[in-house]
């Protein structure tokens, strides 16, 4: 078994004047459930097409599941299983049909594939709607039977594109579900989101990208931890002036200070508890403290700031 | 194996269920019906007798009709996979492109020779109630073969309309448009040119002829639309000759103006040879570039 599941280096995917995949060095840890972060238009679904050999990059190159090329290759293909955005399937087939058809096309025997098909709409849900033309079915359920012939023919990669999109909150809790599920089957899950709460509950890691390039990356728990060594500090004061504000500018583990009524917010730039210098420092500039209020930043914060820091 | 079956299986389901292809089925069975059915009511209500033809069965349906099935069957089978998204997953399951394009082909010619087999059967039925006895019934065949020959020549111009425009609307209004400008273009150029042979290189009914020594005569156009008729003949008569009736001008100096005819007589292999060549030439090529389009699509969308 290899490293990584996905690796790619320097990967580019141009759209006459859009860059819409910049130099991507992408790494996914085999055996993982790897979040890929970003807003609207970061990249993300053009990122999972070069990775399926849907779209042709332009430079860099793609390694899946250990073979170059990735999803060009027949072979390799056959042992992912993706689902893209909003899934469109064929709406004139029925529910049971599509997952034998499917399954047909990744050699499973007949009782196999009737067996498939049985469980996996037993897992999403829809076992009692296998009959019924896919036309027939809410957004909600071609979502599930969208997840579920994904899993078909036992893929040890499955890549889903936004799963949670277009679902109402009992929907998303239910594919988290299943994605939880998938995952603790051994598989490694590759997972596209722009909801960073869907991310931190489902995940180990996690890569954000904006504008095709990436921005960050690592597991959650050192992304968190990375977090709380930025930390904004709220103080309450009887009154703010100028003085206190400047001396705060001059510590070295400030990287901002905001005014905002009688209080003033620190944006510490270094790891530790400042509270005491902190403290010191308006004493010290005359200042009387009322209270005083330590905000970890979550990862919706970073997100947002590493965003905005490349727009 | 399994991979062929499966998007074989896959374009069958989606065909039959899909109402404009059940639509179009109905409309040509009906059509079909009533051409057997007014001959003889009008006959019935002049109080004649009804004209015995024993070569009623082997004619072709007329050349819209297969252009219909054509757009019927073809106009979404490649485009709509692209263009309603399905494509990203198809393409993203373990099976080459080529193959889904070979399968997806070979649906379209399983559903169309259904479609003929039963326009077939009832019009061999209606032929021998309506016409009395056939001759050469056993030739049916041959018939449809050459009948899927014809549709093939549009069903490919369909297929190249959906591969490169990506949609069924193009694939289907082009292909009228096609039609339709070929029918024009022959016309004219027929009339006014003299260039009447044109109509036996484009996908058309050909030029009428009539198939010499035969009683009654039986007619034969010699155009890619009428391959049945044409295959039916050389296997029943290899030797036959046809005496073929074209435009070569019009006279427009005389009120009404007076178009002008010249006659000749064709062998049928030579018939024969032309039109499948020409339906050869047009098909063979078009899927070709189809085939190269839909292999190297890219899935923006």
């Amino acid at each position: 078994m290899t490293e990584f599941a996905i690796e790619t280096v320097c990967l580019s995917k141009i759209f006459g004047r859009i860059t819409a995949v910049a130099g991507l060095d992408l790494k996914v840890v085999t055996g993982t459930v790897h979040g890929f972060l970003g807003p609207n238009g970061a990249g993300k679904t053009t990122t999972i097409k070069l990775l399926l050999g849907l779209l042709k990059p332009n430079a860099g190159s793609i390694r899946v599941l250990g073979f170059e090329g990735g999803g060009k290759r027949i072979d390799i293909r056959r042992r992912i299983g993706y689902m893209p955005e909003l899934p469109k399937l064929p709406f004139f087939l029925k529910g049971r049909e599509l997952l034998e058809i499917y399954g047909d096309i990744y050699g499973l025997p007949k009782k196999e594939r009737s067996d498939s098909a049985k469980r996996l709409l037993e897992m999403v849900g829809l076992s009692d709607r296998a009959e019924d033309r896919i036309a027939h079915y809410s957004k909600g359920m071609q979502q599930r039977l969208g997840l579920a012939q994904a899993l078909i023919g036992d893929p040890e990669l499955v890549i889903l594109d936004e799963p949670s999109l277009g679902l109402d909150p009992v929907g998303m809790v239910e594919v988290r579900g299943i994605i939880k599920k998938i995952s603790s089957e051994g598989r490694t899950v590759f997972l596209s989101s722009h909801l960073l709460n869907e991310v931190q509950q489902i995940c180990s890691h996690v890569t954000v990208i904006n504008r095709g390039s990436k921005m960050i990356e690592g597991s959650i728990p050192t992304l968190l931890e990375k977090l709380s060594e930025s930390n904004k500090i709220t103080v309450q004061l009887e009154k703010v002036s100028d003085d206190i504000v400047k001396a705060l500018e001059g510590l070295n583990f400030v990287e901002e200070v905001k005014r905002e009524g009688d209080k003033v917010q620190i944006l510490c730039s270094k790891t530790g508890d400042f509270r005491a210098d902190v403290s010191r420092t308006i004493l010290d500039a005359g200042g009387l403290i009322i209270g005083m209020r330590v905000d970890e930043r979550n990862l919706e914060e970073l997100f947002l700031e590493l965003i905005k820091g490349r727009t | 194996m399994g991979r062929f079956r499966a998007i074989l299986k896959y374009e069958l389901l989606w065909n039959f269920r899909k109402r404009k292809f059940q639509a179009i089925l109905l409309i040509v069975l009906a059509v079909q019906i009533l051409t057997f059915i007014v001959p003889y009511i009008l006959s019935y209500t002049a109080g004649q007798e009804i004209q015995q033809d024993p070569y009623r069965a082997l004619s072709s349906p007329p050349g819209f009709f297969l252009f219909l099935f054509a757009i019927a069957v073809g106009m979404n089978s490649i485009s709509e996979e692209f263009e309603h998204g399905r494509a990203q997953i198809l393409f993203s399951k373990p099976i080459s492109r080529s193959l889904i394009f070979l399968a997806k082909a070979v649906a379209a010619l399983i559903i169309l020779t259904v479609a003929y087999v039963i326009l077939d059967v009832i019009g061999l039925a209606l032929s021998y109630l309506v016409y009395g006895p056939q001759e050469y019934m056993i030739f049916s065949p041959i018939l449809i073969l050459g009948i899927l020959l014809a549709t093939l020549v549009y069903l490919s111009i369909v297929f190249f309309l959906g591969s490169v425009s990506k949609s069924s609307i193009i694939a289907a209004l082009g292909s009228f448009g096609i039609l339709i400008g070929l029918g024009i273009t022959v016309g004219v150029l027929g009339t006014f040119g003299g260039y009447a042979w044109i109509a036996d290189y484009v996908p058309s009914a050909g030029q009428s002829g009539q198939v010499m020594g035969t009683l009654p005569p039986l007619s034969l156009s010699t155009g890619t639309d009428n391959l049945g008729g044409i295959l039916s003949q050389i296997v029943i008569d290899p030797n036959a000759q046809v005496n073929v009736t074209y435009v070569v001008g019009i006279d427009i100096g005389q009120i009404p103006p007076v178009i002008q005819y010249e006659s000749q007589i064709i062998s049928i292999q030579d018939i024969t040879i032309r039109a499948l060549g020409v339906a050869f030439a047009y098909t063979l090529p078009l899927l070709l570039i189809s085939w190269i389009v839909f292999r190297r699509t890219e899935i923006k969308e």
